[in-house]
């Protein structure tokens, strides 16, 4: 074939891969883009028929209004929560993920299939039941009732055990005749081995902790508690009454924004420990 | 007993039954050379020893203990991957000092260790430098600095130099055989490599599919094989077989497609009282010779035999012949001296006295 010939064909493959990939990109960022535009809109331009996407002029006002509530409180109980989430997470799901991907012991398929199967239920299912739970333990109320239930979640022990079915058996083979105990091996080869799984995991529970709306706003009785995204969710328009409808429009998207913040600066500052092609370094070949 | 015990020992992956049965018994001190064929179970084997893999049956004791259900850190061994494990996140002087800070090994004891590996595998230069920094052949050495930085009772080796180039694996060779004298420790040591199992082992095991073949010092393994299986194994270039019939003439003779030799009274009496009249011949390329007399014609043991030649390599003071005896494929190396040429077809001669007879129907050795 002639060089030209390819040459335009590997373009035409990457022209196809990009223009659809734009195009996705696209629709999903206009939604985005138009919340936060609403949000600098003055109250008057939000709602105009034909619909405007530029301000004439940019507006802190919905901001204002937001950070009168107590915001600060907020966030330092979404951070408290979603924090202590992801550390518990990462800690249970990489030990069960291990002790499911290396360790032997009775039941260990049929207690896997049972984790798996966990995916399949619906949370809401669960609202009462957990409720109760909650009521029992004298829970109800504390951020610790909305920590528990979220650090149970099968996704970090599936994911973790993946991983570690990946990392090469001769390396722990090879700790184990260094001398090195079950404990040694999981703490000083396999979860150095492991940041990207940690990674992906620690941005995922993170960003759905700190987004989790529904038990948060069963649990979450009073300020000293309530989150982030409970407390914005009540400039939802559709929990005011008819009057006044427009402004809450401008303050929802402002808070909406607003809690874009902390999740997108979790994952700026872990995204770069997103590696891989690591672990088979040290082998043959 | 001390030394390392294997007690019919079974291993099944599943259904499969990876080794039959198997028992060994190794000396302490002694450096044992396990060969066999790709798949033949000899890293199952040494992980076995080392605590890895679990036996189906059968137990193991090292240094007169049982430890067929210990774990491999309570054995007491030091081992070298085929695929050489290093840890990717640390660099070579961590990796080496791995098992001796889990020992809580002085700081000062495991700098001068690491130091004299490193300084014996030509690594000082690359301590700093992580596994994926480094050249095959470098890694290879990292992972056998890694076991003998050790003071360990046995020490297992996989292949462990099968990524070296010709130079470097034969002063690995001597290093290796240096440091077994030193230490005087249980080597048990793999290779598809038959000079690597000459030269270095006191014993020689060959294995085929989970089974020992044999077991002998490299002269014996070289001179008495059992069977066919270990007189195809070892040597090279492999020793030839003919197909041939044991008939009486003057002296009792082996005849076949295109040959006859007369058997040396001591193999013919052998030959006699086994009563198998067909039988397989072997004859090592290095026991032909370019002349059909020897100096001392009388007790000449050289019978003649017509080589018809294909290709004659030179390789100095002799040279591979690819040839056929009757219509069969043969391998000989004759040495004849740097100055000759390359050799054609013709009368050549084979030294009897070596010429090696199994039983056609089971392959042993008679
Ligand atoms: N974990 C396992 N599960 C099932 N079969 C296995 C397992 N490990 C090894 N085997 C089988 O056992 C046999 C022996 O394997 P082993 O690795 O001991 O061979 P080997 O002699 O070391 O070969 P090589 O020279 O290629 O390294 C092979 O047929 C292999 O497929
Ligand atoms: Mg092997």
């Amino acid at each position: 074939m002639n060089p030209n010939s390819t040459r335009y064909g590997r373009y035409l493959i990457r022209l196809l891969i990009i223009v659809p990939g734009f195009i996705f990109t696209v629709l999903w960022f206009l939604p985005l883009l138009w919340i936060i535009l609403t949000s600098l809109k003055p109250t008057a331009e939000i709602l105009t028929n034909p619909p405007q996407w530029l301000p004439s002029a940019f507006s802190l006002e919905h901001y204002g209004r937001v950070l009168e509530k107590p915001v600060g409180q907020w966030t330092i109980n979404s951070l408290y929560i979603a924090i202590i989430s992801t550390i518990l997470t990462l800690v249970l799901g990489a030990a069960a993920g291990y002790a499911f991907a290396r360790l032997r012991f009775f039941g260990r398929d049929i207690l896997f299939w049972l984790v798996l199967a966990s995916f399949m239920m619906p949370f809401e299912v669960m609202l009462i039941p957990l409720y109760r739970m909650m009521g029992d333990f004298g829970l109800v109320g504390t951020r610790w009732s909305i920590i528990l239930p979220s650090v149970a979640g099968p996704f970090s022990v599936y994911l973790f055990r993946q991983f570690f079915l990946s990392i090469p058996r001769d390396l722990e083979d090879a700790a184990a005749i260094d001398g090195a105990g079950v404990w040694a091996r999981f703490v000083l080869v396999v979860l150095p081995l492991s940041v990207p799984a940690c990674t992906a995991v620690g941005i995922l529970a993170f960003a759905e902790n700190f987004n989790q709306y529904i038990w948060p706003l069963i649990m979450s009785t009073s300020d000293a508690v309530m989150t982030l995204p409970v407390g914005f969710g009540q400039f939802a328009p559709s929990l005011q009454g008819s009057t006044n409808i427009t402004q809450y429009y401008g303050m929802g998207a402002a808070a909406a924004t607003l809690l874009i913040i902390p999740s997108l600066i979790v994952f700026l500052i872990l995204q770069r420990f997103f590696m891989d092609n690591i672990i088979t370094s040290g082998m043959k070949g | 007993m001390s030394g390392i015990v294997l007690k019919n020992v079974v291993k099944r992956f599943g259904d499969e039954t990876v080794i039959p049965e198997l028992s060994l018994s190794i000396a302490e001190g002694e450096f044992v050379v396990i060969v066999g064929p790709s798949g033949c179970g000899k890293s199952t084997t040494l992980r076995m020893i080392a605590g890895l893999e679990d036996v189906s049956s059968g137990s193991i004791h090292i240094a007169g203990r049982d430890v067929t259900w210990l774990q491999p850190k309570a054995r007491d061994i030091a081992m070298v991957f085929q695929s050489y494990a290093l840890y990717p996140h640390m660099n070579v002087a961590a990796n080496m000092s791995f098992s001796l800070r889990l020992s809580r090994t002085p700081k000062a004891e495991i700098r001068e260790r690491v130091r004299k590996a490193a300084e014996m595998l030509e690594l000082t230069e690359f301590l700093e430098r992580k596994p994926r920094d480094l050249s095959g052949g470098q890694r290879q050495r990292v992972a056998m600095g890694r076991s003998i930085v050790r003071d360990a009772y046995c020490f297992l080796f996989d292949e462990p130099l099968s990524n070296l180039d010709a130079k470097l694996r034969a002063s690995m060779r001597t290093e290796l055989s240096i440091l077994h004298k030193k230490l005087d420790r249980t080597m048990i040591y793999v290779t598809h490599d038959q000079i690597e199992a000459m030269t270095m082992a006191d014993r020689i095991v060959i294995m085929e599919k989970g089974r020992i073949q044999q077991i002998g010092t490299p002269r014996e393994v070289y001179n008495t094989p059992d069977n066919v299986f270990v007189a195809g194994f070892i040597g090279s270039p492999s020793m030839n077989f003919l197909d041939a019939e044991l008939v009486e003439e003057e002296m009792l003779t082996v005849r076949g497609d295109g040959f006859a030799f007369p058997l040396a009274p001591e193999l013919a009496a052998r030959a006699k009282a086994s009563r198998s009249s067909r039988v397989v011949v072997g004859l090592r390329p290095e026991h032909f010779a370019a002349t059909t007399t020897t100096g001392r014609a009388a007790d000449s043991t050289l019978a003649p035999v017509h080589l018809e030649v294909d290709v004659a390599e030179y390789i100095g003071s002799s040279q591979f012949l690819a040839a056929r005896i009757g219509s069969k494929q043969i391998a000989a190396a004759v040495e004849v001296g740097p100055d000759t040429l390359p050799m054609t077809s013709g009368e050549y001669g084979f030294d009897t006295n070596r010429l090696y007879l199994f039983d056609s129907d089971t392959g042993e050795s008679i």
